[in-house]
């Protein structure tokens, strides 16, 4: 037995270097300017875009970086941003004015210690000229910091977190911008609008940073406008029974539900409020009318009828992309799937061509003015920076009717005084 | 045997060197970044190892105490001006007082109990951090860790700690006295008793040692090392999130740990640098990097072919290897697996 | 909120649909725990894997449901025996840590090959039972659900019935006492291994074709139940079955009147608190026999 020591572990080595190998040695060449498309888009290959010209070899590549979750409880998330990126670099034939585009990704798992590396490694070894990231509060809290030692601008399109609005731009970052309002700035309006509608609500949401976020906004504004609160309750991320809170509401005086929720949770979470037979108004500040819910609760669209949330970057806002996505990935069109495509399409790739028009030299500084002067109408919005580096896009109040998410209002959004939501 | 002495220490020296001289040579932050980690996870693995190795009961619940470490450095020793090395010294102190409950209450139960009893601990450390949003800040993240300042000695002038260099010098010193410390304990006698311990509780009580007391030594020590790391960590990031205790970290020390080779120092060392480097090397080159599901999926196989081909790990091969060269007829080391 | 007898009864319900569903996902690891003493971290991605199986199967294929289900039983029986082959059979003479690391490996692998093939999109896998709804004893659920719970008291007497009245039954109670003396007595253990992993594989999978509908199915969705199974597992008298399952039931109910009536956010820790509670006051389980080794 033991002289085949040395045998099995060159086995073991073996195993691993052709487990290291074999992706690495079937990868496009380094110049190729695509993102690696996923399994879903083989049919549609990035490279096949018609009417793009052919990359000028004398022209600098453009570094872009993303830091975002790609492993762990959140990689779905990362893989969100992707898709919408895989779809924009095909548009555009994966260069800007002839220059490449190189991607380069950084997996933040999500957390302190990983986004840190995440950051460093981008802007250091891979010298990105620009980032898109990081994703979620947990790992854009400790990357702020680093990101504003390295001076790489970096442009943040989902996280909904109000603490993050006073830390950049004036706040201290000049780095670092955000193209999505957060839960203060759409907090009011939509915290009125379900006054109008009832007294007494009863709160539930997941328990991450997104809920915990918008719980304290809207139990704020809820207070100001005279709404009782009946319960608050949060979850973690892998609970998949929820009958014991919905009897529990069912069971309560409250009228009207108000829920911040993921896809993948609202759409278990609504499944057994049916099944319960709690038929109360449900409102949401979160992921709940989308049209990946809709595709998981297709079998019955009853389940969802009358659901009316409150967001940024729905399907319904902007229909061509929503129309180009599903040919594209062949999957249905979510918030992050949006995020990922407008940071890169209308705030990365415009800012770059102002760059390139005013005949600056591309590099971190100048990418950066050129995305805090950047003044643009996009389909969701607004993208325009106020001191602070946050954009104003589009909220829109969104009703689900037989299982499709239909605009009910667009609301232009507007500053909010942040002064209670300093990190202390 | 002489040579082989002389051989270890020139290694060592070497490896001290290099440790102290190496900003000067890598200037990207990136890579001292790296080095951070590197030295980090050291220490944490052997800290882990002193109960996985040194007394055989794997506790799956290590993570808690750097998470704990780093919240106690948030909450108190930032809050009430500890000082950097008060914060550390605090965090510290304080998980090693919570080793000594926790060890307590577990190591009435053992092995696969003791595991899951360990693992269960966890989970309910990092739910009750993650749902106690008014302490904690939930997954808010709690942002109050203040950058460490030093204060240069018949001076008044105070170094704002905030570059990677500086904090790897100021983690360097911790390092090498919470290394020292695991060393020391290892080869002392009462190293010897864990090992007692570890191959046989009841005969190790007949020759008067009680594996009790033993077990909650080791407990006690890695809860010390660990907060201290911990208390370091939230200095260094200046963030502290629910995260930060997850049991990602625990998988993550059960490969450098058992893959390095476990109970053995040397072993676990290899393991630990191999394992917070390797990702480093792996993600970067952009396109052809590796997919990180791929990596984890690798990271799985090495695991299980770690089980079945090479259950003394890394330190059983160089071991063999070094037999080998002497053709020495001593049979293998007793296998730990 | 003020204290009501129908809705205490609506949650003591509640929580016997998450005890069953608990329970049979505990039955397929309890079965394979109690005869080998594996504890096996890569169960609940089995439970995973076979609910990509259904999703499959229910997408791609014409069959009717309970055709679906008896295929994923069949199946899951197969990864069950593949997983036992490759991984559990060459470690079963190790020590504890070596199954601990050899099966956190081996759910490491099949996590990520999950989010590899499928992305770690949601997949739902609706029945035609998932939207029927029944008013039983003042509870309104699913039929879906109702049909859980059924199956789970089922397979619970059918699994007696096997353990004591038949042949294989008896030798794997053999094996479970003492492997060594089983050896001797000339039991192929090798044999009664791959008849218990297939067994608890088509448990599994009978678990995931039926529980599976009434959530979704994504990469990671094993793991919490991996630890729950585990708890049960070890509250109910290691390798205990009807410890087990008695203990699978007490988990869901005390998560469904902690979740109901205290907080929503604490009830996985009520959970685990009162696992950990029984391991220090009765470390032999809650219903006798030694536990520790």
């Amino acid at each position: 037995m033991k002289k085949y020591w040395v045998l099995n572990v060159l086995i073991a080595l073996a195993i691993l270097l052709a487990g290291c190998a074999a992706p690495a040695a079937t990868e496009a060449p380094a110049a190729k300017p695509t993102v690696e498309s996923s399994a879903a888009t083989a049919d549609t290959a990035p490279t096949e875009a018609p009417a793009a010209p052919e990359p000028t070899a004398d022209l600098k590549p453009i570094k872009l970086g993303l830091c975002l979750p790609l492993t762990g409880t959140l990689a779905s998330l990362g893989e969100s941003y992707v898709l919408g990126i895989d779809m924009a670099m095909d548009e555009i034939g994966g260069m800007i004015e002839g220059h490449p585009i190189e991607i380069y990704k950084a997996d933040n798992k999500a957390n302190a210690t990983d986004a840190v590396s995440a950051v460093r490694k981008l802007v250091e070894v891979d010298e990105v000229d620009v980032m898109i990231g990081c994703g979620s509060s947990s790992a854009t809290l400790p990357a702020v910091p680093i990101i504003d030692e390295l001076e790489t601008p970096t442009v943040e399109a989902s996280s909904t977190n109000a603490f993050v609005y006073m830390q950049i731009g004036k706040g201290g970052n000049e780095w670092f911008f955000k193209i999505n309002p957060d839960d203060l700035i759409m907090g009011q309006g939509f915290a009125e609008y379900i006054a109008g509608k009832t007294k007494k609500i009863a709160i539930v949401g997941n328990d991450n940073q997104m809920a915990r976020g918008a719980g304290v906004v809207y139990t704020n504004q809820f207070k100001r406008l005279g709404v009782d609160v009946v319960s608050e309750e949060y979850f973690e991320g892998s609970t998949a029974d929820y009958r014991p809170v919905l009897t529990k509401i069912k069971n309560s005086d409250a009228e009207a539900m108000l829920v911040f929720m993921d896809d993948q949770s609202c759409s278990t979470f609504m499944r057994q409020k049916y099944e319960v037979g709690l038929d109360l108004p449900m409102f949401s500040r979160g992921s709940c009318v989308s049209d990946l819910v809709n595709e998981l609760l297709k079998d019955n669209t009853k389940i969802a009828e009358g659901v009316t949330e409150f967001s940024f970057f729905s399907a319904d806002q902007d229909k061509e992309f929503s129309k180009k996505f599903i040919e594209f990935h062949n999957k249905p069109v979510t918030l992050e799937r949006m995020s990922g495509y407008y940071a890169f399409m209308y705030t990365v790739v415009p800012a770059i061509k102002d760059v390139i028009a005013a005949g600056k030299e591309i590099n971190r500084a100048n990418i950066r003015d050129a995305i805090a002067a950047l003044d643009l109408d996009t389909p969701a919005g607004k993208i325009k920076f106020d001191e602070y580096n946050q954009g104003y896009l589009d909220g829109s109040l969104e009703i689900n009717k037989d299982g499709r998410a239909t605009v009910l209002e667009t609301v232009e959004l507007k500053p909010v005084d942040h002064s209670d939501y300093i990190v202390k | 045997m002489k040579q082989k002495k002389v051989f270890r220490i020139t290694l060592f020296i070497l490896l001290a060197a290099f440790l102290i001289i190496a900003p000067q040579v890598f200037k990207s932050g990136y890579i001292l970044n790296a080095l951070i980690d590197a030295t980090r996870w050291t220490v944490f693995a052997l800290a882990f190892d002193l109960i996985a190795g040194q007394v055989g009961q794997v506790s799956l619940g290590q993570s808690v105490f750097l998470g704990l470490g780093a919240y106690m450095t948030s909450l108190v020793g930032s809050r009430f001006g500890f000082g950097w090395f008060g914060s550390i010294l605090f965090a510290a102190v304080t998980m090693a007082v919570l080793s000594l409950f926790v060890g307590v209450a577990f190591f009435r139960i053992r092995h696969v109990t003791f595991a899951i009893g360990t693992l269960g601990f966890a989970i309910i450390a990092q739910m009750v951090v993650n749902s106690a949003v008014d302490i904690t800040g939930g997954s808010l993240c709690s942002l109050g860790v203040k950058r460490p300042l030093l204060s240069i000695p018949f001076t008044d002038i105070a170094l704002k700690i905030t570059k990677p260099f500086q904090y790897y010098y100021l983690l360097l010193p911790v390092a090498a006295l919470l290394f020292l410390l695991i060393w020391a304990v290892n080869r002392s006698r009462t190293g010897r008793a864990f090992i007692a311990v570890r191959e046989d509780e009841i005969r190790a009580a007949a020759i008067g040692i009680n594996p009790l007391r033993y077990k909650l030594i080791a407990f006690v020590l890695s809860g010390f090392v660990i907060g201290a790391l911990g208390s370091f960590q939230a200095q260094y990031l200046s963030v502290v999130c629910p995260s930060d205790m997850g049991l990602e970290i625990t998988n993550t020390l059960m490969i450098m740990v058992f893959v390095g080779g476990v109970g053995k120092m040397r072993g676990v060392i290899i393991g630990a640098v191999i394992f917070s480097v390797l990702p480093r090397f792996l993600e970067v080159g952009g396109e052809k990097a590796i997919a990180p599901q791929l990596q984890q999926m690798v990271y799985g196989l090495i695991l299980i072919l770690v089980t079945l081909y090479m259950p003394n790990g890394l330190d059983g091969v160089i071991s063999s290897l070094e037999k080998k060269g002497k053709k020495s007829k001593t049979p293998h080391s007793e296998t730990v697996l | 909120m003020s204290f009501s007898l129908t809705t205490l009864m609506e949650q003591v319900l509640n929580g016997l649909t998450l005890g069953s569903l608990y329970a049979l996902v505990t039955l397929g690891l309890v079965l394979t725990f109690s005869v080998f003493n594996v504890v096996n971290f890569a169960h609940g991605d089995l439970f995973m894997v076979s609910g990509y199986t259904l999703y499959l199967l229910l997408n791609f294929t014409q069959f009717p449901y309970w055709f679906i289900v008896i295929l994923v039983i069949l199946l899951t029986g197969v990864y069950s025996v593949i997983m036992e082959r490759l991984t559990i059979n060459p470690i079963l003479d190790k020590s504890f840590r070596a199954h601990i690391i050899a099966t956190l490996g081996l759910s490491i692998i099949i996590q990520n090959a999950a989010v590899w093939f499928f992305t770690t999109d949601p997949r739902h896998v609706p029945t035609i039972y998932t939207s029927q709804i029944v008013t039983l004893f003042g509870m309104r659920a699913s039929v879906q659900r109702w049909i859980v719970l059924a199956v789970t008291v089922l397979v619970f007497i059918a699994l007696q019935w096997f353990v004591r009245y038949t042949k294989l039954g008896k030798t794997m109670r053999a094996v479970s006492q003492n492997q060594t003396v089983s050896k001797l007595l000339g039991i192929d253990t090798h044999r009664i291994s791959i008849i218990t992993f297939a067994i608890g594989g088509a448990i599994t999978g009978l678990a995931a074709a039926l529980v599976s509908p009434l959530f979704n199915v994504y990469p990671h969705m094993g793991s919490m139940l991996t630890l729950k199974a585990l708890a049960a597992i070890i509250m109910g008298g290691m390798g205990q079955v009807n410890g087990a399952i008695y203990a699978s039931f007490i988990i869901g109910m005390i998560e469904s009147l902690f979740g109901g009536y205290v907080s929503l956010a604490y009830k996985d820790v009520a959970a685990f608190v009162f696992f950990i509670a029984v391991l220090f006051l009765r470390p032999n389980g809650l219903f006798g026999k030694r536990i520790g080794l």
